[in-house]
């Protein structure tokens, strides 16, 4: 009588991973699972999952930090368990953070003397930074209408239509209306002169986009300065300006360090900046930085007092990891000015060859320009025959996720391919980028689909993504047998298919 | 000629790093460098001043995870590039986040059917998932006084004293007003009963913490939720429950299965639950479940077309990793409520063993409760020799230990504990090594010189007595004669200056330890005694200190220092407010002899202040020696009480009308400029 219970089965440690019973069993997906699994087990089956996901070196969507060095990757992994608020137990981490506050600040010529201490804080990416810059806004628009008894509870914010969804949902979560700038078909961007117009005493503050998302475009911040300036003086209103420098923010200061976007404009008050896109960093760090210590309303400033000095704390979260700051620092001081520029002007010239790859199929307009963010955005000269969706869901079978969208309000009708130009994108990937979207070109030409109406398209194209990822897996099952240009078709028609239903 | 410049750039391949030119250039600390270093040196330099700061694991303070597997760890590194938003492009990951939603909805045990999909949100930890419930609360009760055509702008939400600092936060942030509920001593949780009547029409709703940041302890949730549906029903008001079960969402369900805190309960609206506490995972992970889909207004959430797909969110966060995410994933597999359940048992197991070492010690009063969070929160029996929790605190230091010392929240401030998180990782071993290490903490304690000479005549030998006792007496005759010179003072306020209050226009000041200690109550000093707490109300302190307490040092052979300890608790406690600003504080005043030298030295290093922060159990302490320059004022002048207390009146006068801040400006600018000294608590 030994061993007759049915506990984890002895064969367990034995057994191969996929010759246990944990691979065949289903995998838990509503409820936690009452018994526990070896972690091998565990670690395998998240991890076969995972393969599933995109790769994120390909993922020419996003412009967040794919790749670091090892030796970063080190510190990450060493400093992942250090809890990032626990200022008093982890100095040093806090040290690094302040330092890297300091360093950003005086890239962005903050006015600050040689050992002055800069105001500003790193958060988990540009939407905490962003809401934490707008209620500083918000806290001191309403403390001055306090003051001059007027009311103060209809504040509003004056943006382009360009802007990131994390300004629509600081304006909707911390009640403010957001007053948007229409765009116009060719002009992509906020124009300064119409934003000035839309300000009245209850803007809380203009905010211009240094590297806009949908074409990389710089904004004319210096130009908006001056009007604003001009208009305070008229008016009497006070109105600052914030410059979300999300992506431009590591651009700008190496590439075109004459052009005047920060703090050497008298109206600009704060800064946000997000480490994890051209900061170089793994996703999960931002920053923002004030012009001085009184843009900074007092009474939003959480006091800790650790080791008998004082260290505010101006977040919305609390507890979170420190890898990405002392990362972030590692950047700073492995790379300096040199390094970052050199890395900049590599991205630029990747995103110069692959624009001239892009115009020499002579199918594509491209909309980016070619100073700001090094990205490359371009439109269909004829869509048709077929639409950017489509091409959009084709180069994924190569494994590159390019995005395809509309333009915002006012050139809603123009519909974009955008590929990002990041660090590890190298001029070799570029280069075979450029040869995909050839092929995708050419089979599109050879096979085209008609579109009959523009609603059609938007519907489609939440019907491709779905479709384009089971057209992924019968790719793999079957490429061994027939050739990719079959299962294009097939998956055209699967497509074409939904889209009559649709209509 | 070869190798003659080891330090050249082109040998770097060569040399090892620490003997490369970089490890002896100063790093840049607010300029980015010009050029680059090579990343074996960056790496470190970086690294080895991260040996700096203190070591996760022996970090008692805090209940954020510190270790996991390696099989875990490798594939936190692997999704480590892959950002959450991306949910198009990484379809996957967002369905893991889904499913952990689903498993976590289901422990809680949210009104769902088979293969229905909970209502919640991953976020960075629980300060988001407290905002976003707040939010949701905040614009339902909103939406509700729209439609019924009544005022909506004076929200508020009801908590017990001793919330954790993030519903502070919000209650800032989104202009909600925190009314909370005082703790009592022997009392540190909030009484359900007291909550209830604190709720009106404008209550968005009611937080209740499972498991308490003080001392573990569980709130009676299943209570607040009867007293409040009674109360619902005689007003017609819809008030809904949150449970903040940061700590405790991850012990309850398996050690505790039947107790009724969480969905089972009709009031209880939303949960939140941080992941990287007892969910095991690291730091930067927290979950928020809803009972359902109509608890969520709609217009919170975003439905954004991001790059091509379109997503639904309700997160104050964008972009962010994807690794703790998987990593909880991880844990709810591999481990099942199995292993969750073991890992809770040994926490306690290891909580009771360490309590059981501390209670054997005799000294110290146990505060925590067997049930709840394991965590064992302590406060010394007696405090020998004047040496309160702070210093047993600083001095486990030295072993390696963080144990966090901290008062209690509003109503029960004059009680400090110490606080031992036991996390998974805590072994037996660790525990019994940490009750050794106390011992010697206590026995070191004994020997030191007492801070108040009175207890030498307990320990002190016979030949010491007579002479102490003399000291004993002429310190007793010396608090005496200041107790009634302070009543005598709070008398002439209460005539003179009672209309000042609150005394002066306080917006703005840099440091929040002198802001508070402007703050402070003179008719709290006046029920000081030595050795005693006192909670502190509005008044001024400065010329409390000043005037007062150094006039007594130069006047006394034996009252030889004068300790004020600064409670600065968080912001937003008190009832009192001004300009927005609450506050609480406690002034702490005892005496000691700090060493047997000439009284005009030891008044010249002694009056001290010291300030203690507290947040999220991360205690801090420092404090600030007045400069000799203040004492040399004081010094020679016995000051007689009626004296001063002429003096006293003009300054006071003058000081409350907001003219003579000139003292103020010096403190404060003497600690901007970091004249601290973090050893006043060395004896």
């Amino acid at each position: 009588m030994v061993i007759t219970t049915t506990i984890p089965d002895s064969g367990e440690h034995l057994n191969s991973t996929f010759a246990s019973r944990y691979v065949r069993t289903p995998v838990p997906k509503y409820k936690m699972p009452a018994n526990p699994i070896p972690k091998e087990a565990a670690y395998q089956i998240i991890n076969d999952e995972l393969m599933l996901d995109g790769t994120p070196r390909l993922n020419l969507a996003s412009f967040v930090t794919t790749w670091m060095e090892p030796e970063c990757e080190k510190l990450m992994m060493a400093s992942i368990n250090k809890n990032y608020v626990d200022m008093d137990e982890y100095p040093v981490t806090t040290e690094l953070q302040n330092r890297c506050v300091n360093m950003i600040a005086r890239l962005f010529n903050a006015p600050v003397g040689e050992t002055d201490t800069a105001v500003g804080v790193g958060t988990v990416g540009s939407s905490e930074a962003i809401m934490l810059a707008g209620l500083a806004f918000k806290r001191k628009w309403q403390s001055k209408r306090k003051l001059e008894g007027k009311p103060y509870d209809k504040p509003n914010i004056v943006t382009g239509a360009n802007v990131q969804v994390c300004w629509e949902k600081f304006a909707r979560y911390f009640e403010v209306d957001l007053k948007e700038v229409k765009l116009s078909e060719g002009y992509y961007v906020m124009d300064p002169v119409k934003a000035v117009e839309m300000v009245d005493e209850n803007t809380i503050c203009v905010a211009a986009i240094l590297g806009s998302t949908l074409t990389g475009e710089f904004e004319n911040v210096k130009l908006l300065n001056e009007l604003l300036t001009e208009k305070n003086k008229e008016t009497g209103w006070d109105t600052p300006i914030h410059v979300d420098a999300a992506s431009g923010g590591f651009i700008a200061p190496f590439i075109y360090p004459n052009l005047e976007w920060d703090f050497r404009l008298p109206l600009v008050k704060s800064i946000n900046v997000s480490g994890h896109k051209y900061g170089l960093v793994y996703p999960g760090v931002g920053w923002v930085v004030w012009r001085t210590k009184e843009d900074l309303p007092e009474d939003l400033v959480f006091h800790i007092n650790y080791l008998g000095s004082d260290q505010p704390t101006f977040t919305l979260n609390f507890s979170k990891g420190s890898s990405q700051i002392i990362a972030q620092y590692y950047q700073f001081v492995r790379l300096g000015f040199e390094g970052y520029k050199n890395v900049m002007e590599n991205c630029l010239e990747s995103a110069r060859v692959l624009k001239e790859g892009i115009e020499k199929t002579g199918l594509f307009n491209i909309l980016s320009k070619d100073d700001g963010v090094p990205l490359v955005a371009f439109s269909l000269k004829d869509s048709s025959k077929y639409d950017v969706f489509e091409i959009s869901g084709s180069l994924r079978r190569f494994g590159w996720i390019v995005p395809a969208y509309t333009m915002p309000p006012n050139a809603e009708h123009i519909a974009v391919l955008r590929v990002v130009i990041r660090e590890d994108f190298s001029r070799a990937l570029a280069e075979r980028l450029i040869s995909d979207i050839e092929k995708v070109m050419k089979e599109m030409e050879t096979h085209p689909i008609r579109v009959s109406t523009k609603t059609a398209h938007v519907t489609a194209t939440i019907d491709e993504t779905q479709d384009g990822d089971d057209g992924g897996k019968k790719h793999i099952k079957k490429s061994a047998r027939e050739t990719p240009e079959e299962i294009a078709t097939y998956w055209r028609q699967l497509v074409a298919r939904k889209r009559t239903g649709v209509c | 000629m070869v190798l003659s410049r080891p330090a050249s750039e082109s040998d770097l391949s060569v040399l090892a790093t620490s003997a490369s030119r970089y490890v002896r250039d100063s790093l840049p600390r607010y300029k980015m460098p010009e050029s680059s270093i090579p990343k074996e040196a960056a790496y470190q330099i970086i690294h080895d001043e991260l040996l700096l700061d203190c070591k996760p694991k022996l970090n008692l303070a805090s209940f954020v995870t510190t270790l996991m597997e390696p099989e875990c760890d490798k594939l936190v590194m692997e999704s480590i590039n892959k950002n959450y938003v991306d949910m198009d492009e990484y379809p996957v990951t967002t369905e893991l986040h889904n499913r952990c939603v689903n498993m976590i909805a289901r422990l809680f045990h949210t009104p769902l059917g088979e293969s229905e999909d909970a209502i919640g949100v991953g976020t960075v930890g629980s300060s988001e998932a407290i905002m976003l419930a707040g939010l949701a609360f905040k614009r339902k009760w909103q939406n509700k006084r729209k439609v019924e055509g009544k005022p909506f702008d004076k929200p508020n939400i009801v908590t017990g004293a001793n919330v954790q600092v993030c519903w502070e936060k919000f209650a800032r942030y989104f202009e909600v007003e925190l009314k909370e509920v005082n703790v009592r001593e022997g009392y540190y949780v909030m009484d359900p009963a007291k909550a209830v009547e604190m709720v009106d029409e404008n209550t968005i709703c009611v937080a209740a913490i499972l498991g308490s940041t003080y001392n573990g302890e569980f709130e009676d949730v299943k209570l607040l939720n009867d007293l409040l549906l009674e109360k619902n029903k005689q007003t017609g008001w819809d008030t809904p429950i949150h449970v903040d079960a940061a700590s405790g969402g991850f012990i309850a369900p398996f050690i505790y299965p039947e107790l009724e805190w969480d969905f089972r309960l009709p009031l209880v609206k939303s949960i939140n639950v941080s992941g990287h506490k007892y969910g095991l995972v690291y730091a930067g992970i927290g979950w928020n479940i809803w009972r359902s889909k109509d608890d969520l207004p709609e217009e919170l959430i975003f439905h954004i077309k991001y790059l091509g797909a379109e997503q639904s969110t309700f997160t104050l966060n964008f972009s962010k990793g994807s690794s703790q995410i998987i990593a909880q994933y991880y844990q709810l597999i591999r481990l099942g409520q199995e292993g969750y359940k073991n890992i809770m048992e040994n926490c306690h197991e290891n909580a009771m063993v360490l309590k059981e070492g501390l209670e054997k010690t005799g000294r110290f009063e146990i505060l925590s409760k067997d049930d709840g969070v394991p965590v064992v929160a302590f406060s010394l029996k007696n405090k020998k020799g004047g040496h309160d929790e702070f210093v047993v605190s600083e001095m486990l230091r030295r072993f390696g230990w963080i144990v966090p010392a901290y008062p209690m929240p509003a109503g029960a401030q004059h009680v400090i504990v110490l606080r031992v998180v036991i996390r998974a990782e805590f072994s037996r071993t660790l525990a019994e090594r940490l009750v050794h290490d106390i011992t010697t903490v206590l026995h070191e304690l004994d020997k030191l010189p007492p801070k108040v000479t009175s207890e030498v005549e307990e320990n002190g030998n016979n030949g010491l007595v007579s002479k102490r006792k003399s000291d004993l007496e002429t310190q007793r005759e010396v608090t005496t004669l200041w107790k009634n010179y302070v009543i005598a003072q709070k008398e002439i306020r209460r005539q003179k200056v009672q209309h000042v209050y609150p005394p002066m226009n306080i917006s703005v000041p840099p440091c929040p330890s002198i802001r508070l200690a402007n703050l402070l109550a003179n008719e709290e000093i006046a029920r000081a005694q030595i050795g005693h707490v006192v909670s502190g109300t509005l008044g001024i302190y400065f010329d409390f200190i000043q005037t007062q307490l150094q006039g007594y040092l130069a006047g006394s052979q034996s009252l030889k220092n004068i300790d004020i300890n600064v409670y600065y608790g968080r912001p937003l406690v008190n009832p009192e407010e001004i300009d927005g600003f609450h506050f609480k504080g406690q002034l702490y005043v005892s005496s000691e002899s700090l060493v047997e030298v000439d009284a005009e030295e030891v008044q010249q290093k002694t009056t001290s202040l010291q300030f203690t922060a507290l947040d999220d159990g991360c205690t801090t302490m420092g404090g600030y020696t007045l400069l000799p320059q203040d004492h040399a004022a004081n010094t020679g002048e016995t000051l007689q009480p009626q004296e001063i207390r002429e003096e006293d009146k003009d300054k006071d006068h003058a000081v409350n009308n907001g003219k003579n801040l000139n003292d103020m400006d010096e403190y404060e600018e003497r600690i901007e400029r970091g004249g601290f000294d973090r050893d006043v608590d060395d004896h």
